[in-house]
């Protein structure tokens, strides 16, 4: 049986920091001093608003997703990789870009050379993606008119919109199932478990919790901070903010599940090739011994 | 004594191919090269289809040389529609071309290499070298091309993506290096083929041959006029066996046949004296290496490539006239001829590749050789029996 | 892996027969292997390659352990199906490699009556033939396959490291693949989560991306069925265990 806890939640990780990016904000920071100190040769990432794939060459243009929704990040693999012959290339997008990448650098299905090509990941947290109209659609249905959303973070365990106008929307996530992408609805890595940092969103627009998982995100990290130390400001997340993120994820995922559940009991088809990952999730779902960390969904 | 030889599957050349040999002493006396690999059929899958999805498929005619595939279908098309290119577009597929040449020429030293090197630890130390200059050559195909085979960029109208001034000099700044690199291994085929030669026993002479040459410009390719070609069917001059099998025409320019490739381009546009034989053949290739990269070099230095390179109007044509496409490829004149109709569909295809012209040019090289060694003549002509079969 | 049973027991000498065979396609294939490059040599002198028309000079097919087969076979060839007897018998294990082999490729629009031989026009893909069913054993799909995954591919075949070779494997039971399935095994079954990936793969750019919608797009025109869409496309497999770069 899959037990929820935070290795299945958030995943391994070194350690959690709340990073302080002093009124701006801290990843932005980060990836405007990565390419200044030329750490990385280009930024792989989508616009503001989250509609279209952009490749950011120069410091001062970069600029990153505030909202839940970042499609299409990896169609511009082939120009970044083979056209631009970038070696040293950074990537900010959900969970679901990283299945993808990953997938290209360890098959070198899709694009020539991914493997060597990568030099940094990092995933942000994501309840789920929306397209324009979702927004609108949810934004109406809770608040009972249509309104922008500015940015989504998270707040002692809730999912919250920034609109617009300045005002702030709680979403619940049964509302918020309701009208993501229908692949969001079976996504069991909501915390972008394949990276080499996670990075939640919170209420102040200048910090963000990072979750560092992997030596090199470590690393880069403690570079940047020797060679520009000041600009972003590090401080140990304490354990009650980990546990908040858990819970939100754990109330989200339940619901992931229960759609992962109906679908295989109904016999609903799964694509060509795949093995059937939700048949293998229920299977380890529905039994007592199986040692989960070893699959991947 | 007379005797006939039927040799099927040339090794150390692409693609499986036949030769037919009339033998008098050891001796060919007569010798028909020919192509064995079933016609694929690109001239009538294209009919019916949108024009500009031409150059997808033609590209994928061949794998060794599949750019020129697609520039002559787009320059085709575009003469049928009358659509204009911007020049710089013209200038990259240029480029690509030149690009897939020194790949594909060099492509080619690979292949016959366990002919030049009898030490397997040699040969791969000059597959090696060779690599690293295939290497670059397949760095502009991607940069600029889309991919290294098939290159997706090559649209009718244009090349679909700009080419950035910081991605051109990248290539630039490779540029010299490679030059020497080139030089070095130049060198060293020259060396090893003058060894091949020696080894076997062949003089300078072998496999001369008396015809005319044909191509339409060192570099590019200029407009021809397709009435001069006509075409002999394999079952005009192939015995019953091999009749029915033979998979390519024999195309003939004013009735006569021509030799066309890196030494045509050389005695038309560079006033170089033929020796005739055929290891002028390999040596003239080699050299055509060197001057594609200098050519790219200065096609890239000349201007700027980041604008816009695509003129995106719709083909439409009166279904009458035939646009004509001529590419100077690796081995060749590659001409393509298309007619399209009003809506832009394709309602008449035809291609003539250099393999095909060169076929009869193998044959006549043939005549007057050891039976032995009438492999190492079809080598030097680096047949592309893929192509020639399309 | 059965290629590796007579010398289990002396893997030092292990050198794996590797041979290249050409039925109706572009070459491309081939050539893509020699894309690696300098990786290339390195794989030249790691496995024995016994056959192939353009690199070695043998006329005849000897046995081999592994067959790279790219193109489809020509029916109405006497040579195609010679070579085909031939291959069943002569190689251990078959890999499809390439569109055409594989999933049909580009073949898949010929319809014959060109001269001089008007008659050719029916085309399979290596995977489709009954005859060699238990032989083929991986399909690679691609119009070319990366040279990338043409490496590991070799190394994993080499290493025999199942897990990535799985995939392949459940490829040869699928005989078609092209840019219809993106659209009708991911995104219209709702698995489809937007990553722009399939588009990133096509060698057509067959697939565009809709951003309005956050889906790929396709234009079946440009279309050449080479199944590397859908082969790219995280929702089809994923790697496993789950791959860590650090």
């Amino acid at each position: 049986m899959v037990g929820l806890n935070r290795r299945f939640l958030i995943g391994d990780f070194r350690g959690a920091f709340v990073v302080e990016g002093k009124g701006k904000n801290p990843i932005e920071s980060i990836f405007r001093l990565m390419i200044k100190h030329k750490f990385i040769d280009g930024l792989l990432t989508c616009s503001k608003t989250g509609d279209s794939p952009k490749l950011i060459l120069k410091s001062d243009e970069v600029e990153l997703p505030s909202r839940n929704t970042c499609f299409g990040v990896n169609s511009l693999l082939k120009r970044a990789i083979q056209k631009y012959r970038f070696s040293r290339l950074a990537v900010y997008a959900p969970a679901c870009t990283f299945d993808g990448l990953n997938k290209t650098q360890y098959f070198g299905i899709g694009c020539n050379w991914t493997k060597t090509a990568i030099s940094l990941k990092v995933g942000f947290l994501c309840p789920g993606l929306l397209t324009e109209n979702g927004f609108t659609a949810e934004v109406s249905d809770i608040t009972g008119k249509p309104g922008k959303v500015e940015r989504f973070y998270f707040d002692r365990g809730e999912l919250f919109y920034l609109l617009e106008d300045g005002s702030s929307v709680k979403v619940s996530p049964s509302i918020h199932h309701h009208y993501i992408n229908s692949a969001c609805r079976y996504c069991l890595n909501m915390a972008a478990k394949g990276t080499d940092i996670t990075c939640v969103s919170l209420k102040e627009e200048d910090k963000v919790l990072f979750i560092v998982r992997s030596e090199r995100g470590w690393s880069t990290l403690a570079h940047l901070q020797k060679v520009s130390p000041g600009e972003v400001l590090f401080r140990k997340a304490d354990g009650e903010l980990l546990t908040s993120v858990e819970n939100f994820l754990r109330e989200k995922i339940l619901l992931n599940i229960a759609d992962i559940v109906e679908r295989v009991e109904l016999g609903l088809p799964v694509p060509k090739w795949n093995d059937n990952k939700l048949r293998k999730f229920y299977r380890i779902w529905n039994s007592v011994d199986v040692n989960f960390e070893e699959e991947v969904f | 004594m007379r005797k006939v030889v039927k040799l099927e599957g040339i090794p150390l050349t692409e693609g499986h191919s036949g030769l037919y040999l009339e033998v008098e002493d050891g001796i060919v006396e007569r010798g028909i090269y020919y192509a064995l690999v079933p016609v694929r059929g690109f001239e009538t899958l294209l009919l019916g289809k949108d024009s500009r999805v031409a150059p997808t498929i033609t590209t994928r005619i061949c794998g060794l040389c599949q750019v020129t595939h697609a520039i002559a279908s787009v320059r085709a098309i575009e003469d049928a529609a009358g659509i204009e290119v911007p020049p710089e577009a013209e200038k990259l597929r240029e480029v690509l071309g030149l690009a897939v040449r020194v790949y594909n020429n060099l492509l080619h030293q690979i292949i016959i290499s366990e002919d030049l090197f009898p030490e397997k630890k040699e040969q791969l130390g000059f597959i090696r070298e060779v690599q690293e200059v295939r290497k670059f050559a397949g760095m502009v195909l991607e940069t600029i091309g889309g991919e290294i085979i098939h290159s997706p960029n090559v649209k009718v109208g244009g090349i679909s993506e700009p080419l950035e001034e910081f991605v051109k000099d990248k290539i630039l700044c490779r540029l010299s290096d490679i030059l020497l690199k080139l030089q070095a291994s130049f060198s060293l085929f020259r060396e090893k083929l003058d060894d091949l030669w020696k080894r076997e026993g062949l003089d300078e002479e072998f496999g001369k041959h008396n015809l005319s040459f044909f191509a339409t410009d060192p570099y590019y390719g200029k407009k021809i006029d397709f009435e001069r070609f006509s075409f002999v069917l394999p079952q005009e001059i192939l015995e019953a066996g091999l009749k029915r099998r033979a998979s390519n025409l024999f195309p003939v320019i004013d009735g006569k046949p021509f030799e066309t490739g890196p030494r045509a381009r050389a005695v038309l546009f560079r006033g170089y004296k033929p020796k005739g034989g055929v290891k002028e053949l390999h040596l003239l290739r080699a050299q055509e290496n060197l001057d594609a990269l200098k050519r790219i070099g200065e096609i890239l230095e000349s201007g700027r490539f980041d604008g816009e390179l695509w003129n995106r109007k719709t083909p439409s044509s009166d279904g009458e006239t035939l646009g004509i496409g001529v590419h100077e490829a690796p081995r060749g004149t590659n001409v393509h001829a298309v007619k399209i109709d009003k809506s832009g569909k394709i309602i008449y295809y035809k291609i003539v590749v250099p393999t095909e012209i060169n076929f009869f040019a193998v044959s006549e090289a043939l005549r007057g050789v050891p039976a032995t060694k009438v492999e190492f003549i079809v080598r030097a002509y680096d047949p592309c029996i893929v192509c020639a079969a399309h | 892996m059965f290629y590796r049973d007579r010398l289990s027991f002396e893997e030092e000498d292990f050198k794996l027969k590797v041979g290249f065979l050409h039925f109706s396609s572009c070459s491309g294939c081939q050539v893509a292997f020699l894309d690696m490059f300098e990786e290339a040599v390195e794989i030249l002198d790691t496995v024995e390659l016994v056959y192939s028309n353009m690199l070695t000079k043998r006329r005849d097919i000897p046995r081999m352990d592994v067959a790279f087969v790219e193109g489809a076979l020509c029916v109405e060839d006497p040579h195609h199906i010679n070579l085909l007897r031939e291959v069943g018998k002569k190689a251990k294990v078959i890999v499809a490699i390439g569109g055409c082999a594989a999933f049909g490729g580009v073949r898949r629009l010929s319809c014959g009556n060109q001269l001089p031989q008007p008659q050719s026009q029916t085309f399979v893909p290596v995977t489709e033939v009954e005859f060699l069913r238990t032989k083929v054993k991986y399909a690679i799909p691609g119009c070319p396959p990366n040279p990338s995954l043409l490496y590991s591919f070799l190394l994993a075949l080499l290493e025999v490291n199942e897990d990535f070779l799985l995939p392949f494997e459940l490829m040869t039971s699928s005989t078609k693949a092209s840019g219809f399935d993106i659209i009708s095994e991911v995104v219209n079954k709702g698995f489809c989560v937007g990553c722009g990936t399939c588009s990133t793969a096509c060698p057509t750019r067959a697939i565009s991306f809709n951003r309005e919608c956050g889906k790929p797009s396709f234009n079946s025109n440009l279309c050449v069925h080479c199944g590397s869409c859908l082969a790219a496309c995280p929702q089809s497999f994923k790697p496993y265990p789950q791959p860590v770069y650090v």
